[in-house]
């Protein structure tokens, strides 16, 4: 299943850029807290990485507010499936 | 004990805190316990890194110092960020122990080989 990148802080943080440059293909990435915002369209233009598997947790997502506004390549999840991930991936990386 | 590849990616400066030397703790510890370290300074903590710092006046332990035992506890695998490094004006010569300068690629290859990476 790859790394699991768990991205907790907005783009301006400078974490998801980081988390971005040394990511393997089909590795997870996954936004929580004030990550989700990094869930945007507009910040996942800036990625430019189509070989990566977006996901952000539906309750921060849900908290904020930006139900309608988070990009269609990410898919919402659960707490089921974050845990899910968690159990599947190795390593996990945090970046703040 | 089984025996784990644990990586420790420092991205925060030194002295922000206790962060940084709680985490040169962790690496002493896993260093202790016979773990296979590895060490990885980016961004802002590649500044863990520079050499003759001197915390008398601020009252805090030394980073620097902490670094300089890592050997000692067998911890062997330290990398730092180039770009990083670059994009801050320091070089090797700045540095308080040798780390082997890496790219990004290379990082991503890192941390696919551990089983657990903590992050600082």
């Amino acid at each position: 299943m790859g790394t699991l990148h768990i991205v907790n802080k907005p783009a301006t943080r400078g974490g998801f850029a980081r988390c971005l440059a040394v990511a393997s293909a089909n590795d997870h990435v996954l936004f929580i807290e004030d990550g989700v915002y990094c869930a945007l369209p507009a910040v996942l233009a800036g990625a430019r990485r189509e070989d990566l598997l977006l996901h952000a947790l539906g309750t921060d997502v849900h908290a904020r507010g930006i139900d309608v506004l988070v990009s269609p390549q990410v898919e919402v999840i659960d707490e089921r499936r974050f845990v899910d991930l968690v159990v599947a991936c190795r390593p996990i990386v945090t970046w703040s | 004990m089984n025996k784990k590849r644990i990586l420790i990616l420092v991205r925060s400066p030194p002295y922000a805190g206790a962060t940084s030397y709680e985490t040169l703790e962790a690496v002493l510890v896993a260093g202790v316990f016979e773990q296979a370290v590895t060490v990885v300074f980016m961004d802002d903590g590649v500044f863990q890194l520079v050499r003759n710092q001197d915390t008398g006046e601020l009252g805090v332990r030394n980073v620097g110092k902490g670094l300089r035992a890592l050997d000692t506890y067998d911890v062997k695998e330290l990398y730092v960020d180039g770009a990083s490094l670059q994009q801050r004006g320091l070089t090797a010569a700045d540095l308080e122990v040798p780390a082997k300068p890496v790219d990004a690629v290379h990082i991503g290859n890192l941390i696919r080989l551990n089983d657990v990476v903590l992050t600082s």
